[in-house]
């Protein structure tokens, strides 16, 4: 695939009006300009996009590396299910390292070719390890298949910036909400609905944040309670974050964000590896929103 | 230096192949993770994909990029015995050595992930798992028995069971 590389254009240096459209001459209208010019919004999103990616995998790195490294070389299980290569523990760790070492340089690099070569090795680990036996359980890789896809996606676009401001945030949307719908229609159970998986899973096994204190401090029939309304409130709760997929938006693509930074605090800050790359993901979507409200400033002040 | 395209306000860019793939792509995972649970069939399959029992390996690893967080009411059962149906469904009481969990998606990660794999070898004695995810009417059982294998090079075998009588309603 040839794509144009991301290069600063000059000429819309000059066609993109600064914010508030004042009129502005010297060193910080230039920054200012530059700032807002297609190319540069777009080589900001993506390094957002991939930052937070990283993150998400190397919050958990001090699990991840003792069981890549020891647990799965040393102590392997033998279970006929998985074919030899899905099983074989140097896969996994090959699967886990390799992204992170090129996503690492491409994050210090504006090589157009190095991105896209990064995200493709980082569809290409996450998907390896969304099917491995070492890993398949692990939620972080399958959200950061989904939000590699689309880093994947913003780099192969080249300077298509209608496209990219257009269809950018839609797609950042659409894949955070698709995650949102996933969970939400699994719960559709009564074991969820009546809240006993989460009385279970949160408010009698989790030791972390203000589970042991509710433990504690309140009766068995009102936890039960609280963990209804809790779990109720989660369904619905991802239920609208999946339906904000029909009305993205710069300011939708916010509200997941703030959403899944609830959702952080209220389980555990290992869930980040999970949530980073859509966190990451609709920053970057809401930034390249900015590139059709820059397109609008520009139309109303010309 | 690149020929630009920059964005105008109310235009409708062309879709190009590569777009057009993807949104095509994320519909696709919507409408099976709405449609699967759907009917009888989808909602086994789906149950079946977090106890590794799919017709095959290709199925589950086609279904493996549908999230599916925090789905199911999945319970698992720990015990260096086997148990019995009643012990299970909560009728009688579990060995002491026993344990039981709630766990949030995948129940056969207690066996496949993690440091479990090496304590059992360690120990070494072998140990049943017993899994049961619920979506509504669906429920699935399991019984896995893990081995230790204390050869020059240690490992753990997984083996599934049948279940005995009993142990599934």
């Amino acid at each position: 695939m040839t794509a144009p590389p991301l290069a600063a254009p000059t000429s819309e240096l000059a066609t993109l009006s600064l914010a508030g459209g004042q009129a502005a001459s010297g060193p910080i209208a230039v920054m200012a300009a530059q700032a807002t010019a297609p190319a540069e919004v777009v080589r900001r999103a993506f390094k957002v996009a991939l930052a937070f990616w990283l993150v998400g995998w190397l919050v958990k790195v001090h699990f991840f590396w003792p069981y890549f490294t020891w647990v799965c070389l040393d102590y392997p299980l033998v279970f006929d299910f998985f074919p030899a290569w899905a099983a074989s523990p140097w896969v996994s760790l090959a699967a886990y390292v390799g992204p992170l070492a090129v996503g690492l340089v491409a994050l210090g690099s504006d090589s157009s070719q190095l991105w896209r070569w990064a995200c493709a090795a980082l569809v290409a680990g996450s998907l390896i390890l969304c099917i491995h036996q070492n890993s398949y359980n692990d939620a972080t890789f399958i959200t950061s298949f989904w939000a590699s896809l689309w880093m994947l996606w913003l780099v192969t676009r080249g300077a298509n910036y209608r496209e990219i401001a257009h269809h950018g945030p839609l797609l950042a949307q659409a894949v955070v909400s698709l995650m949102f719908l996933g969970g939400a229609i699994g719960k559709l159970t009564p074991d969820y609905w009546d809240g006993t998986a989460f009385y279970h899973l949160y408010f009698q096994q989790k030791g972390n944040f203000i589970y042991p204190w509710l433990r504690s401090h309140l009766r068995e029939e009102t936890l039960m309670m609280l963990a209804a309304a809790f779990s109720r409130a989660v369904i619905v709760g991802e239920f609208v974050v999946a339906a904000l997929a029909w009305f993205a938006s710069r300011q939708t693509l916010l509200l997941s964000i703030a959403v899944m930074v609830i959702v952080v605090a209220i389980s555990t800050s290992f869930l980040f590896s999970v949530m980073g790359c859509l966190i990451g993901v609709a920053l970057a979507g809401a930034r390249l929103a900015r590139l059709n409200e820059a397109a609008h400033s520009s139309a109303a002040t010309s | 230096m690149a020929t630009s395209n920059p964005p105008q306000p109310d235009a409708q860019p062309a879709l190009s192949r590569g777009t057009a793939r993807f949104y095509r792509l994320l519909a696709t995972a919507a409408v099976l993770v709405v449609l699967l649970p759907a009917w009888d069939t989808g909602r086994q399959l789906l149950l079946g994909t977090h106890h590794l029992r799919t017709p095959s390996f290709l199925v589950w690893a086609a279904m493996q990029p549908l999230p599916s967080m925090y789905n199911f009411g999945n319970q698992v059962w720990i015990s260096p015995t086997p148990l019995t149906g009643e012990q299970l469904d909560g009728r009688q009481n579990l060995p002491p050595e026993a344990t039981t969990l709630w766990v949030n998606h995948y129940p056969t990660r207690m066996m496949t992930f993690g440091a479990q794999r090496a304590y059992l070898v360690h120990q070494p004695k072998p140990m049943h798992y017993y899994l049961r995810s619920r979506f509504g009417g669906n429920q699935v059982d399991s019984h896995y028995l893990l081995e230790p294998q204390l050869d020059e090079k240690p490992a753990v075998v997984v083996k599934r069971l049948p279940l005995a009588p009993g142990t599934q309603p």
